[in-house]
């Protein structure tokens, strides 16, 4: 019972040391947040000034005129990773003369010391840190020590270190694709084409090595860009990932395809219909109902007998608008009498009317 | 020593053994649950939740929310839906077989027709009336679906049925969601490589006495009323401690019923809610991971910290009983249809931990707890043991109850920190202070109650009355 006792001692004691410990949080942080506000204008201040700072051209690097007390609070790290913050929003934000202004004041402030100092750290989001720092910065130089990190096992580094270098050098960063062994996610894929659409439009080269290649994830990211940035000469090279083992892959072509597509796309999809997965074949229907230019759409019949009701109602969706008397064709069939394509029909009707 | 001693130290013994696992399990899920929200939040100061946004690849998601009897609200929450910033998204709303103008509202309001509508009835349900689509573009992610009354799970299978996207949102239809709820939802099923992720949890939090305006949650309070914050309480430490472990562990067995995110292809291949039990939400989770281990598929189910939805708790202890009872059942309901996994190594961390954890210290737990009690104040009435000892021992429960409590509200405040002002917080830890004395003894009756009804074979929800959130205008 001795023990029991102790330790329900120890709880309470316990519980009386974190209920004191969050009090003196809690007046710690009333205090910071003064501190924040005061600090928030204080940055806000040099950053404006910073952004509209202009000198006569002298050939050397600008010094924008920066306080003693600022430089001092910089040491402070809560002070530093708020004006981090701050410095790095504002420069996505401006371009041209205004961005370089910010890049100046960055590394007039040695904070490009530092972040090179944080890359060299052995904890994964200071790292990650250091890089989006330097690649939102601009910071070239730092080019191929940052590259050395799109293949970085650890999947944040990872990300930062590719937008990073398509901050750098624009579309030619995304060469990190001929080497990367690891899957790039469906989220990093969105990121490196939000990335891109904001960089100014430059060729893209190599897309037909990357539509070839080893990893299958590259091939996904290299059909969404052929699609995003309608390429229509790479046709031939994304048809033939109708033929990759990956269903993914496949499926990914047959989207691709949806969007870049010549007169012969629809029979091509319908001759790989039958060795499909069944999602693919889901994909396949609905591609043939935006591309339309089926040349005998009496083959699609055959397909209408299929067991489920999803593949029935995509089916008859590739009928319909497949040829310009698809509707015609499917309400002349017996099979148009009988359920589900009853309730179908008049949706699909409705469909066309939209 | 004779038998009856020996029967009385092992039940003591036993009783303090099975205590001091049960806090064992807290201190660990509170130990892993630190780690695992530190790294979420560092790999949070990374995302840009607005890129999916607007992004024409995010993954499409129908969002479910099965309404009964909600007219007085139902327009305005649905406006909430409807206003949600995500691209790739249809609002599905199912009258259940509503007895009050809910239908009616919403054909006025939102000028909706009654459109041809081909259901794919993958999973059985009660008969639709009727599929109903908006004539204005505006409300064009908007589709109404009246049915004949089934239940949630049925009005939950029919949206299943109707609904175009990839993933589906279940929700209450009285949720109030943050505006960046379904991104966060939704970035797990884009992330992972290895592992498919199946569905997704996200923080459920209490909206009583919050101020809601238009559907919107303007301003975050803290209950006035003791029982939702007690609740309050008791959310914070489920979701940030609990659930964030179990989600490290890949051992969650349970996605909040009132907000979640599934996978619509594994959701219909293990055949969509089942009508049959009370806890529709638990068992389709644990039905869903049964199907991916015994087709060996690796799989995931994951669990965002950050608070997304708010919900109304229940205000008065008739009510809370009744919720109480309900979950009870559901969870033995549950455990029962899926006893295979038991200690079963097949099945892996569910079948050896997360299921054994339900079993033991989630439905056995409310029992241990009242027949204990019992015993022990008979055994010291008879002087088969001292009052110091029963003393010392609900003293050692309270303090550790106490203390897990203050850890959570410490949690919250370090992490999240919805409660900001110190009368919020020194409030919280009052209230985690009278909890084990008020709140704890009537849920453990509540749950003992749901075992007795089981065992009358009592099937029913039982009706949750709800008083509606405080408006800024009632406030002004």
């Amino acid at each position: 019972m001795i023990y029991l006792r102790l330790l329900l001692l120890f709880f309470f004691a316990l519980a009386i040391c974190l209920i004191i410990f969050l009090s003196f949080y809690l007046f710690i942080r009333k205090i910071w947040r003064k501190e924040y506000g005061n600090w928030d204008r204080m940055i806000d201040m040099l950053l404006r000034e910073a952004i509209f700072f202009h000198e006569a051209d002298t050939g050397q690097l600008a010094i924008i005129p920066v306080t003693q007390r600022f430089q001092a609070n910089l040491k402070n790290r809560r002070f530093y990773n708020r004006f981090v913050k701050k410095i790095i929003a504002a420069k996505r934000n401006v371009s041209g003369q205004y961005g370089d202004n910010l890049r100046n004041l960055y590394i007039q402030l040695g904070l490009d010391k530092k972040a090179l100092r944080l890359l060299g750290s052995h904890k994964w989001h200071l790292k990650a840190y250091a890089i989006q720092q330097l690649g939102t910065m601009g910071l070239k130089e730092h080019l191929p020590r940052i590259y050395r990190y799109t293949n970085r096992k650890n999947a944040l580094v990872r990300v930062e270190a590719q937008i990073a270098v398509l901050n750098l050098i624009g579309a030619e960063g995304l060469r990190f694709l001929d080497i990367t062994s690891y899957q790039i996610t469906d989220w990093q894929q969105i990121k490196l084409l939000k990335e891109l659409s904001i960089i100014p439009q430059a060729e893209l080269t190599g897309m037909d090595k990357w539509l070839s290649s080893g990893n299958s994830s590259v091939i996904v990211f290299a059909l969404k860009l052929a699609r995003n940035y309608r390429r229509y000469e790479l046709y031939a090279n994304i048809v033939s990932c109708l033929d990759h083992s990956e269903p993914n892959v496949r499926k990914e072509a047959i989207l691709t395809l949806t969007d870049i597509y010549v007169e012969n796309t629809s029979e091509v999809l319908l001759a790989r219909f039958d060795g499909e997965t069944y999602e693919n074949q889901i994909a396949i229907m609905d591609a043939i109902a935006v591309i339309g230019d089926v040349q005998n759409v009496s083959t699609l019949f055959s397909y209408l007998d299929a067991g489920k009701a999803q593949m029935k109602f995509a089916v008859a969706r590739a009928i319909v608008n497949g040829s310009a008397n698809g509707l015609e064709c499917l309400m002349n069939d017996p099979k148009s009498k009988t359920y589900p394509l009853t309730d179908m029909i008049p949706q699909l009707k409705n469909e066309i009317k939209w | 020593m004779s038998w009856q001693s020996f029967l009385i130290d092992f039940f003591t013994y036993g009783l303090l053994t099975y205590s001091v696992l049960l806090l064992s399990c807290y201190f660990f899920f509170a130990t892993l649950s630190i780690g695992e929200i530190r790294n979420y939040m560092r790999k949070n100061s990374f995302t840009d939740y607005g890129l999916l946004a607007g992004s024409t690849q995010a993954p499409s998601v129908s969002i479910l929310a099965p309404a009964y009897n909600e007219g007085a609200n139902i327009t305005e929450n649905v406006r909430s839906l409807l206003s949600i910033n995500y691209t790739n998204l249809e609002v599905i709303i199912i009258n259940d077989g509503s007895k009050d103008d809910s239908l009616s509202k919403l054909i006025e309001v939102y000028d909706l027709y009654k459109a041809d509508f081909f259901i794919n009835s993958q999973i059985e349900t009660k008969e639709v009336n009727g599929v109903y689509k908006s004539r204005k573009e505006v409300y064009k992610k908007l589709i109404v679906v009246d049915k004949q009354n089934g239940g949630k799970a049925d009005a939950l299978n029919v949206g299943i049925n109707v609904s175009s996207n990839s993933y589906i949102v279940c929700i209450d239809v009285d949720c109030i969601l943050e505006q960046d709820a379904i991104l966060k939802l939704a970035k797990p099923f884009l992330e992972n490589t290895k592992k498919r992720v199946i569905a997704t949890g996200g923080v459920v939090r209490i909206a009583n006495s919050c101020i809601v305006e238009s559907g919107r949650l303007l301003k975050v309070q803290l209950p006035e009323q003791f029982l939702p914050r007690v609740q309050t309480l008791e959310y914070i430490r489920a979701f940030l401690l609990g659930r964030m472990a179990w989600s490290r562990l890949n051992g969650l067995l349970l996605i909040s019923g009132a907000f979640g995110a599934f996978d619509k292809e594994i959701v219909i291949k293990c055949g969509g809610y089942n009508h049959k039990t009370v806890g529709e939400d638990m068992e389709l989770v644990v039905r869903m991971r049964r199907y991916m281990q015994e087709k060996g598929i690796a799989h995931k189910v994951s669990f965002i910290p950050d608070p997304l939805c708010w919900t109304e708790a229940p205000s008065t202890f008739k009510i809370l009983g009744r919720q109480r009872n309900r979950w009870t059942r559901g969870t033995i309901e549950t455990l029962k249809l899926h006893k295979v996994m038991f200690l079963n190594p097949k099945y892996g961390v569910l079948g050896m931990i997360s299921y054994p954890y339900w079993f033991f210290f989630e439905f056995l737990a409310p029992l241990v707890e009242f027949f204990g009690i019992i015993a022990f104040i008979v055994f010291a009435c008879l002087g088969v043991i001292q009052w110091s000892f029963f003393f010392s021992l609900l003293l050692f429960i309270f303090s550790f109850g106490f203390l897990y409590s203050v850890f959570a509200i410490l949690m919250e405040v370090l992490t999240y920190n919805q409660y900001k002002t110190n009368k919020n917080l020194m409030a919280l830890i009052l209230t985690a202070f009278l909890e084990p004395l008020i709140f704890h003894p009537f849920v453990v009756w509540s749950a003992v109650k749901g075992n007795i009804d089981l065992l009358r074979k009592k099937n029913s929800w039982g009706e949750m009355t709800r008083q509606g959130f405080t408006k800024e205008k009632a406030q002004q």
